[in-house]
């Protein structure tokens, strides 16, 4: 009897629980356009509850999800709220949005009512966690606050192989006491972490570009006492609106702008989960891990053959200007973030959706203000190591600026253009106007004079350009047709081109005198054109010079880069300092002798922190330094020439040298665009890398056509097989006169490109298929076909496969038209 | 003394295992991969890039594979070989994919459980290996048309040839008769070959890799007995792993592990290539429009001409950065008629698309006409490749080739030396000469005759007159010391040793001074004859010197002889001296002293078809030597025959227990440098500087 009660009542339990699944099915369902709250919570359920189905659950959810998403991109009219953000104030393009519970801002663009906003939506949140089960405690706080950090901390006891360490979890400024001053453009936001004793203001302003935000260094308090829990904790990483510029997945249409090389744009799209980890790259270079700052560390690839290694990757390029960027071209709202200051110790981070298990798109910078060194307690083969704190915080100031664009300017080009009158309006960049640099066409020609090779116990030079025979290349180079040339000379000195440092205007006494070097320079200069002496500024070969002055590392071991080549086989770095000095000294001489050009190499694109006598130096110190030589230099009257300068560079730099046309060749770029071209055409002149070893001149060729780049030869007098046993054995194309024809047409086809542009910037760029369209502000257009077929245009009609012209929209007339050959 | 022997011993070994890397260079980097060839030493060296990076297929029009196996290419169509996830997410299947259209064709299952190889004949018909098709390890070929339909299958042959082992084919190629040559997993024997006659009738095995003993299992082998022998030396040869098959039915197989992992075997099996840089971890190869061979390993991609010489080499690891021309895992390789390289990734699962450069076009377009013996016109594109690459190797020999079919024998001259190929270089040379000697011949001889003239009016005048007696003057200041006679009595020891050796023993005919100054003359000689002799016959590479270690062995080699040998004769009643010991080997040295010079002279002029006058006057002059040294040890310390035997032959084993014993104290010392090295760091770390 009992056991058919108990039957029964079974029986009625179940179909109690089958009459309600429904019922609380659909009454979820319904909910979902109430509040986001229940949808998020019930998201996760469904993911954590029934992994059988998921597939055919997620594409449904992540079809309402996307729906969501899209529904709320825009905002037609000013609100006291959006998203849970409350209005703070607005000028004639944007209006500022606060969320005060986790330091959130949202952007409205009055223009078009697109909205920015710094932090995922609880549905995106609930989409993160259904697809991943959950973020974990790393991450957990990073996608839902404005603020995040990463803490560094002393351990309570410390072992002699960990004396400290670094957090890995992000905790979000949601977890912090937030206090708020409110002003007229903005508001300052006094952040508190009290389980970690740390404190800085944040203050946000809205500008007419967007929205600035700026850490006071004076406003961080930290490490002055030790937590309840025993540990004294630092800053160590800052990230600042990781999400400002954001979607999940293919929620949004748009792309990430990178600067890689010349620009790099990855496109908004459903990469399922290709893609692991993400694109990672330091401001102004890599740093080695064993320098002290960062656990980057470029990717290498080597060959072993016959007990020789070989490296077989080039590495990826730096990142020479402190940007990067989002463009929502379904909104037309592009957002680009400057970062002005604290780019000295900052990384950057392109998320394409699935890696990292996280599935928004983002592009995030992290400041790095104190990081763990790991240093060797013995110099033994075994390298075991100590992790110790930096000393000191290796940031001061760190500001930025999200400018924004709308409408038609919401490209990338629009965002070049702004960030190019961003760098004239603070001064990185000075206009030909304002006193800026001359930008007329040249063709570089760079030029080997001199390197030397092992002899029985000795070296001995291997002249490969005398300065007689300089003369002669540029009197047959002006016969040929080209004249108008930027002459860079390198190995001139006293025992050719890897004898250094340069103290001093010593000529290598194989090609001549520092007489014919002036007599060239005054000719040269009569002529227009102008010769530089090329210098790697901040290298040391030690077979040469004394390493007294080689820069030694954080771990107060001496820094040494091994080259595997022939003569030399590993070269030093000098202190800053001593580089300021030895330049500074080198460009004396040259001014005694007449000589006003001055090309300088490591200068200009390597940043490093480092200790001397027990004192930690910063890369912010290296880059000061750096900028007080240049500065110098400029005061004294010397047209300085760079190769690659990073951009905090830019101001001093008369020739940019060695400009990328392209990216490093990313898997997942969508395509390569011009940015760093569209900022500098007109206000610097760039010029390209050697094309003499060009694999593809035809593209190349197009290249230089479409970012206004001149063009660069590496050139000997003497065929480069005399190098063959010498450090400069990469030398394997360069004999100066199977290139004068070649060097004569790029000079007539650039220089004539460069007279009608006239200096003009880029104002716009646009890529339609294979043509890319670039147009001037002095109304000349540029359209390059890569095609291989035959393209029409509704302005300038057909255009032939593989090639460029120049039309005039003031007279609708096509100038020119050019192929590579 | 022992002690001064030892720190040399350490010194000269520490210096031999100074190893200098030399490498890469800074190449302008416009794709993140470098590109290596070789040169005519056998050593990889930058180029220009070949081949850049078209595009990259992470999807096949819409289809994402679960684990890529196989590939090929016919038609701008892939036919890929898709294993399929664990999870059974991706199910085993072959996909047909039209690259130019990004549109799957065809993709189709079949009942595949294993499939990891497929070779596809023109007609698009397919055949696809299957190694666990009917069960685990009991696999099949089986045969699809181009629609995707079965036609047939082939199991594990029935005839005993075969064996009784498993059947688990990997890979297969296919001659144009429909014979299969299999890749079968495991499998010792080589590639098995099935005809499709009467359902697949096994031919044979194909290619078996021979089971070459190294010096070591081949000392064992002497050493053991038989039943010793088979439990220590295992004498199975390598299985293969991948194969292909060329339009003249040529076949090529991998084997990974193999020293020569790439064979080109003829009909009878035998090897035709020789490669100066194989491709280490070779997985899969490919034959292009010229014959050229190329292989991928787990990272790079190699491209060689038809014999075996490396033009380009590239690629490299991807270790999750995402970049173009990087790989994971290259488990696939087809080129098309536009020499298109595609490689499919077996970790990335996806396929890279490499095209050409002008560079590599220009040399595929001089190799062809190379190849065929048009060496002519293949200057053409010659003359574009050199001012491109002056360092290129191939170029300048085929150039040389060029200019020497011509008759312009001094370019060739000059290309085959930048090419650094002996045998072309001393033809051309043999030419130059040649033409040198006809037109010089005839005044040479007069100078000749003029110059024997002159120095007989000069001798009979100074007989009559004496008009050399002030030259004598001067020249008798030197050679009337002892020091220059004891130097030049060595040319005396040569021609009578006996004599000399009473002379050093006896008569004081040594001296310290006179055989350091032998030394210093040896090491000039040596080192002139090293590094300035005549291309021919030299054996260093260009821009190299070792200049330290050519002393030492030297120097060492005399003293370190000098002094085993004495302290061998000390415990053998010898009478000799280390001085008398010394000079006596030195002055055995005599022979090297007088036809050195005439050795290096003729090597100046020499062409490889008089090359056997340097080879017989070096072993006369080394017989000579050693016939010396042994009379020496032999008379300075009064021996007998046998006695001296004894003596050499103990010196010898004396000799490498020193420098054994060298080497353990280099190992100590080293031990010792790191600790200082390690305490200093210490020391560095904790006070700072």
């Amino acid at each position: 009897m009992a056991r058919k009660k108990q039957i029964k009542r079974l029986l009625a339990f179940l179909l109690i629980f089958v009459m309600v699944v429904p019922i609380v099915s659909f009454a979820t369902s319904d909910s979902d356009e109430d509040t986001t709250e229940t949808t998020e919570t019930e998201a996760t359920e469904d993911d954590t509850s029934s992994d059988t189905d998921a597939s055919a659950t997620d594409a449904l959810v992540w079809e309402e999800v996307k729906a969501e998403i899209q529904s709320e991109v825009t905002v037609d009219s000013k609100q006291d709220e959006i998203k849970g953000h409350e209005f703070v104030c607005e000028n004639d393009k944007f209006e500022l949005y606060l969320k005060e519970e986790n330091l959130s801002i949202l952007i409205r663009c009055k223009e078009n009512g697109a909205i920015i906003e710094s932090t995922a939506d609880e549905n995106e949140l609930a989409y993160q966690n259904q697809l991943t089960s959950n973020l974990g405690d790393a991450w957990a706080e990073f996608f839902d606050s404005g603020i995040v950090i990463q803490v560094a901390y002393e351990l309570e006891s410390t072992t002699r192989f960990a004396s400290a360490a670094m957090s890995n979890a992000k905790t979000g400024a949601k977890n912090a006491t937030l206090t708020y001053m409110m002003q007229s453009n903005g508001f300052i936001c006094h952040v508190n972490y009290e389980q970690y004793n740390i404190e800085f203001d944040v203050n946000i302003s809205l500008t007419d570009e967007g929205v600035e935000y700026y850490i006071p260094i004076s406003s961080l308090v930290e490490g002055e006492e030790a937590t309840s829990d025993g540990y004294t904790y630092y800053l160590g990483y800052l990230y600042a609106f990781p999400l400002m510029g954001k979607t999940q997945i293919d929620a949004r249409e748009g792309y990430m702008i990178v600067p890689d090389g010349n620009g790099m744009i990855i496109e908004l799209q459903d990469n399922n989960r290709k893609y692991t980890s993400p694109w990672v790259s330091r401001i102004y270079g890599r740093q080695d891990s064993d320098m002290g700052l960062d656990n980057f560390e470029a990717s290498t690839s080597t060959y072993t053959f016959k007990g020789r290694t070989y490296n077989t990757a080039n590495d990826p390029n730096d990142v020479i200007l402190p940007i990067y960027g989002m463009v929502y071209t379904d909104t037309q709202a592009a957002v680009l973030c400057s970062i002005d200051e604290g780019d000295s110790s900052a990384m950057l981070y392109a998320n394409m959706n699935g890696a990292q298990n996280h599935f928004w798109n983002y592009i995030a910078v992290q400041y790095i203000y104190r990081d763990t060194v790991s240093e060797k307690s013995d110099a033994g083969s075994s390298g075991t190591s100590t992790t110790v704190l930096e000393d000191d915080v290796q940031l001061e100031d760190v500001r930025a600026t999200f400018i924004i664009t709308t409408g038609e300017d919401a490209d990338y080009a629009g965002l070049a253009v702004a960030y190019r009158e961003h760098l004239l309006s603070n001064g990185t960049l000075v206009s030909a106007e304002d006193g800026g640099t001359d930008t007329s066409f040249n063709t570089r020609i760079q030029v080997l004079a001199d390197d030397v090779e092992d002899f029985l116990v000795m070296k001995r030079d291997v002249t490969m350009t005398t300065i007689e025979q300089l003369e002669q290349i540029i009197d047959d180079l002006s016969d040929a047709g080209a004249s108008d040339l930027l002459v860079v000379y390198e190995g001139w000195q006293n025992g050719g081109v890897y004898d250094l440092p340069v103290t001093k205007l010593s000529v290598d006494s194989s090609i001549g005198t520092k007489n014919d070097l002036a007599d060239l320079y005054d000719s040269l200069a009569a002529d227009g054109n102008t010769l530089v002496l090329m210098e790697d500024a901040i290298t040391i070969n030690t077979d040469t010079s004394s390493s007294m002055n080689a820069m030694k590392k954080m771990d107060k071991t001496t820094y040494e880069e091994t080259t595997y080549d022939n003569v030399f086989t590993s070269f030093k770095i000098l202190y800053p300092t001593v580089t300021q000095t030895n330049v500074n000294s080198l460009a004396s001489s040259m001014r005694d002798t007449g000589l006003y050009a001055i090309g300088l190499s490591g200068l200009s694109n390597e940043v490093f922190a480092y200790s001397r006598k027990s004192v930690e130096y910063s890369r912010l110190d290296t880059m000061t330094t750096y900028a007080e030589t240049l500065a110098q230099l400029e005061k004294d009257g010397m047209y300085i020439a760079l190769e690659q300068p990073y951009s905090y560079l830019w101001k001093y730099t008369d020739a940019f040298l060695d400009m990328p046309l392209s990216t490093s060749g990313y898997i997942y770029e969508s395509e390569s665009i011009p940015f760093v071209s569209i900022v500098l055409k007109g206000v610097i002149p760039m010029y390209s890398e050697y094309i003499n070893f060009e694999a593809n001149t035809s593209e190349y060729f197009l290249q230089l056509a479409e970012t206004g780049v001149y063009p660069s030869f590496y050139l000997t007098y003497e065929s480069p097989s005399a190098l063959e046993n010498t450090n400069s054995d990469w030398v394997y194309s360069s004999e100066a006169n199977a290139f004068y024809d070649q060097i004569a047409e790029y000079d007539e086809v650039f220089g004539y490109l460069a007279d009608v542009t006239d200096g003009a910037v880029i104002t716009d760029h646009e890529i339609s298929g294979d043509v890319s369209i670039v147009t001037y502000s002095n109304g000349i257009k540029v359209y390059v076909n890569y095609g291989n077929a035959v393209t029409v245009d509704d302005e300038i009609g057909a255009m032939k496969s593989e090639c460029f012209s120049i039309y005039d929209t003031s007279t609708g007339e096509v100038l020119a038209t050019y192929s590579p050959d | 003394m022992k002690k001064r022997i030892k720190v040399i011993v350490t010194l000269c070994i520490a210096l031999c295992m100074l190893v200098t890397l030399v490498s890469p260079m800074q190449t302008n980097a416009d794709v993140p991969y470098k590109t290596y060839t070789q040169n005519g030493y056998g050593e990889l060296v930058a180029t220009q890039t070949a081949y850049i990076s078209e595009k990259t297929l992470t999807k096949l029009g819409d289809y994402e594979l679960g684990s890529a196996q196989d590939m090929k290419i016919l038609n701008n169509v892939a036919y890929v070989v898709d294993a399929g996830t664990s999870d059974g997410s991706i199910t085993p299947k072959i996909i047909v994919y039209d690259i130019n259209k990004d549109t799957v064709l065809l993709e189709f299952e079949e009942n595949l459980q294993a499939p990891s190889g497929i070779y596809v004949m023109d007609d698009g018909t397919m055949y696809v290996a299957d190694a666990n098709y009917y069960s685990t390890n009991n696999g099949a070929i089986v045969v699809f048309d181009s629609e995707g339909n079965k036609i047939a299958e082939y199991g594990k042959p029935d005839s005993p040839l075969y064996g009784t082992g498993v059947f688990a084919p990997t890979k297969v190629a296919v001659a144009d008769g429909g014979t299969m040559y299999i890749v079968c997993s495991g499998n010792t024997n080589g590639l098995a070959q099935i005809s499709e006659t009467d359902g697949g009738t096994f031919l044979g095995y194909f290619g078996t890799n021979s089971t070459d003993l190294s010096l070591y299992y081949k000392f064992l082998k002497m050493v053991l007995s038989d039943e010793a022998a088979d439990r220590w030396i295992t004498a199975t040869p390598l299985a293969i792993n991948n194969t292909a098959i060329d339009d003249k039915g040529l076949i090529y197989t991998i084997t990974a592990a193999d020293d020569v992992p790439v064979k080109k075997l003829n009909i009878a099996g035998t090897n035709l290539i020789d490669m100066d840089i194989p491709a280490s971890g070779a997985a899969a190869v490919a034959v292009g429009a010229y014959e050229n061979i190329y292989v991928a390993s787990q990272y790079f991609i190699y491209e060689y001409t038809k014999e075996g010489t490396l033009l380009f080499m590239f690629g490299g690891a991807d270790t999750g950065i995402y970049r173009k021309g990087l790989f994971g895992n290259i488990v696939a390789i087809d080129v098309d008629s536009n020499d298109k390289i595609y490689t499919l990734d077996g970790t990335a699962n996806e396929i890279q698309v490499f095209t050409t450069t002008e560079f590599s076009e220009l040399v595929h377009e001089s190799l062809t006409l190379y190849q065929k013996g048009q060496y002519t016109a293949s200057k053409e594109p010659l003359t574009k490749i050199i001012p491109m690459n002056a360092l290129f190797d191939y170029a300048n020999l085929a150039m040389a080739e060029a200019l020497y079919q011509e008759g312009d024998y001094e370019n060739a001259m000059t290309y085959y030396r930048l090419a650094k190929e002996v045998d072309g270089y001393s033809d051309s040379f043999w030419e130059v000469r040649n033409v040198w000697m006809t037109n010089y011949i005839a005044p040479a001889v007069i100078v000749i005759v003029v110059l024997y003239i002159l120095y007989r009016v000069i001798k009979n005048f100074d007989k009559k007159k004496g008009i050399l007696n002030p030259v004598r003057r001067v020249t008798s200041v030197v050679t009337k010391r002892k020091t220059w006679q004891l130097c030049t009595y060595m040319f005396t020891y040569m021609r009578h040793p006996v004599e000399g050796a009473y002379q050093v023993k006896r008569k004081g005919k040594q001296s310290y001074l006179s055989c350091a100054i032998l030394m210093v003359i040896m090491i000039v000689y040596n080192v002139v004859s090293k590094y300035f002799c005549g291309f021919i016959v030299k054996s260093v590479k260009d821009g190299y010197y070792a200049i330290p270690q050519d002393c030492l062995i030297v120097i060492f080699g005399f003293l370190a002889a000098a002094a085993v040998t004495y302290l061998v004769t000390c415990i053998s009643d010898g009478e000799g001296k280390f001085k008398d010991t010394l000079q006596g080997y030195i002055y055995s040295f005599g022979p090297y002293f007088a036809i050195q010079p005439f050795i290096y002279l003729f090597g100046l002029v020499v062409t490889n078809n008089e090359i056997f006058i340097i080879e017989f006057a070096n072993i006369i002059m080394i017989a000579w030597v050693v016939i010396l040294v042994f009379i020496s040890v032999m008379e300075i310390n009064n021996y007998s025959f046998k006695e001296t035997v004894k003596v050499i032959l103990l010196t010898v084993f004396a000799a490498f227990i020193f420098v054994v014993a060298a080497f353990i104290m280099y190992v100590l010392a080293m031990q010792v440098v790191e600790f200082v090295s390690s305490v200093y760091g210490e020391v560095v770390y904790r006070i700072g500087s």
